[in-house]
């Protein structure tokens, strides 16, 4: 259980990005709501800057036909599944998702078949 | 040609032409005085012609000699242009006077994507900056002074704008100008020494051009002038898992990311360790994904280094270096050493759990690892396909 009532910061990665779009969920926001749930609310929002808009650019490309992966398992129940306890330098403590929003490239042919 | 060139031959230089001796005939003689005619009134050079009482046939245009002197005599040509360097250019580096385009590309904008972030804590909101990479890559590069004295250097246009202008005079000696008899000896010597102003004049052409480049950097930082001259000279980099390394000599570049170990299941969900690897893609075209290491997976032909990456055949690459097109080459890449081997399917060249033995088998058993490796437990390790 996310027991401590701190921000839950979600991070969502497109492709194989260094960097994703962060988004903060404060205490009472995101209790009680699947990790999917959290990250389509994220990724419609609109007040985004015009580099975290390329960001969501690249997620929305990847997740169409695509999925979300953490540990190269797809996302699945409430973000307490996966959250880590963190601090920031200053010492606020918040929890910590990260995932990557991917299209698998089903690559190549069987190997009866050419490659 | 060149044989004829060092001998004590008469020659006859006229209107950019060697014209070379030849046996008086009366027929030539005739056919000299109407050439004489027919050429004056068109204004080219004669096939024939005289000089006092011998007679000359039209060999080789002198420009064309020159322009083609590298070929007729590779030795000399190489030493006179390591001669004018000597003289003129070494004291301006050439190196420092420009930044490759490529390599900009490389820094600002494909590493930056891979790279990842540790301060993204710090930000908690909006993307960070390029100068933010470039600050982390400054620090951790251990940039020697004499770059940072360079970059101060780097702006001052103006004195190595006159720098270049007083190199070796502003005039190349036309060889043909000084027309009329002469042996083949000091036509040669005349010819050498208009090479080396030739070479002077194209050394000094590229030298401008290499100057007007540097408008691009004039809002950029000293620092940052200051990496991408250090790196501009070391020719790799690497960071946070995202590098590039210059292809030998060349003046081109294999930008990479790292892969870190990774784990594929087959079918039987059984698993296989991969170790590190490079997924790396060229500066010069087609923009596809290679493995830099020697390295075995389902999607790679053999067992050796640098092998192409088998990718999806919707996958059609670019051929001019971009960011985006070298972005999307080391995606697809990557996405498919990780993702694209669907356990159940068993695509690409070779299935992990192959049993066929025949002579393109590679097999893949060496790397099997448990599914209670505490790596694995642990989520150090990540399955990659375990989705399918």
């Amino acid at each position: 259980m996310l027991g401590q009532s701190v921000p839950l910061v979600i991070e969502i990665l497109p492709g194989q990005a260094g960097e994703g779009l962060i988004d903060i969920y404060e205490p009472g926001s995101y209790e009680g709501a699947s990790l999917r749930e959290l990250v389509y609310r994220t990724i419609g929002k609109k007040n985004w800057s015009i580099e975290e808009r390329q960001i969501l650019e690249d997620i929305n490309r990847q997740l169409s036909g695509g999925k979300l992966l953490i540990g190269g398992k797809e996302i699945r129940g409430p973000a307490q599944g996966y959250a880590l306890l963190e601090r920031t330098e200053e010492g606020e403590k918040y929890y910590y998702v990260s995932m990557r929003a991917i299209k698998p490239q089903e690559g190549g042919s069987s190997v009866t078949e050419s490659s | 040609m060149l044989r004829l060139l060092q001998s004590d031959t008469e020659l006859l230089v006229e209107a950019g032409f060697i014209y070379l001796p030849m046996v008086f005939d009366p027929a030539v003689d005739k056919e000299v005085n109407m050439g004489r005619d027919g050429s004056r009134a068109s204004g080219r050079a004669p096939q024939l012609t005289r000089s006092g009482d011998k007679y000359f046939l039209k060999s080789l245009n002198i420009n064309s000699i020159l322009d083609n002197y590298g070929k007729l005599d590779p030795q000399t040509y190489e030493d006179l242009r390591r001669n004018v360097f000597n003289r003129f250019l070494c004291s301006l580096n050439p190196a420092s006077i420009s930044i490759d385009q490529k390599l900009k590309t490389i820094v600002f904008q494909v590493i930056p994507h891979f790279a990842r972030k540790k301060n993204r804590l710090r930000k908690m909101r909006g993307a960070a900056s390029v100068e933010q990479f470039l600050d982390l890559v400054g620090r951790r590069a251990g940039i020697p002074a004499r770059f940072y004295a360079e970059a101060g250097r780097f702006g001052d246009t103006f004195s190595l704008k006159k720098k270049i202008r007083d190199i070796g005079g502003s005039t190349v000696p036309q060889v043909a100008d000084k027309g009329g008899l002469t042996t083949a000896k000091s036509f040669h010597q005349r010819l050498l020494k208009a090479l080396e102003s030739k070479i002077v004049r194209e050394a000094k052409d590229r030298l401008e051009g290499l100057l007007q480049g540097r408008d691009q950097y004039a809002d950029l930082q000293k620092k940052y002038i200051a990496l991408l001259l250090f790196i501009n000279e070391t020719g790799d980099l690497e960071l946070n898992g995202a590098g590039f390394f210059r292809d030998g000599d060349t003046p081109e570049y294999y930008v990479y990311v790292h892969t870190g170990q990774y784990a594929l299941k087959d079918h039987k969900g059984r698993l296989y360790l991969f170790p590190d690897c490079r997924v790396a893609v060229p500066t010069r075209g087609p923009l596809v994904p290679y493995v830099v290491e020697k390295y075995k997976h389902p999607f790679l032909w053999g067992h050796e280094s640098f092998q192409k990456i088998c990718v999806a055949e919707r996958f059609i690459p670019e051929w001019k270096f971009s960011a985006s097109g070298a972005i999307r080459a080391l995606e697809e890449g990557i996405n498919a050493l990780f993702y694209g081997y669907n356990s159940s399917r068993g695509n690409g060249y070779h299935r992990l759990d192959d049993m066929r033995m025949d002579k393109n088998s590679i097999v893949f058993d060496d790397l099997r690892i448990l599914r209670e490796d505490p790596r694995i437990a642990s989520g150090e390790i990540e399955v990659k396909n375990d989705f399918y």
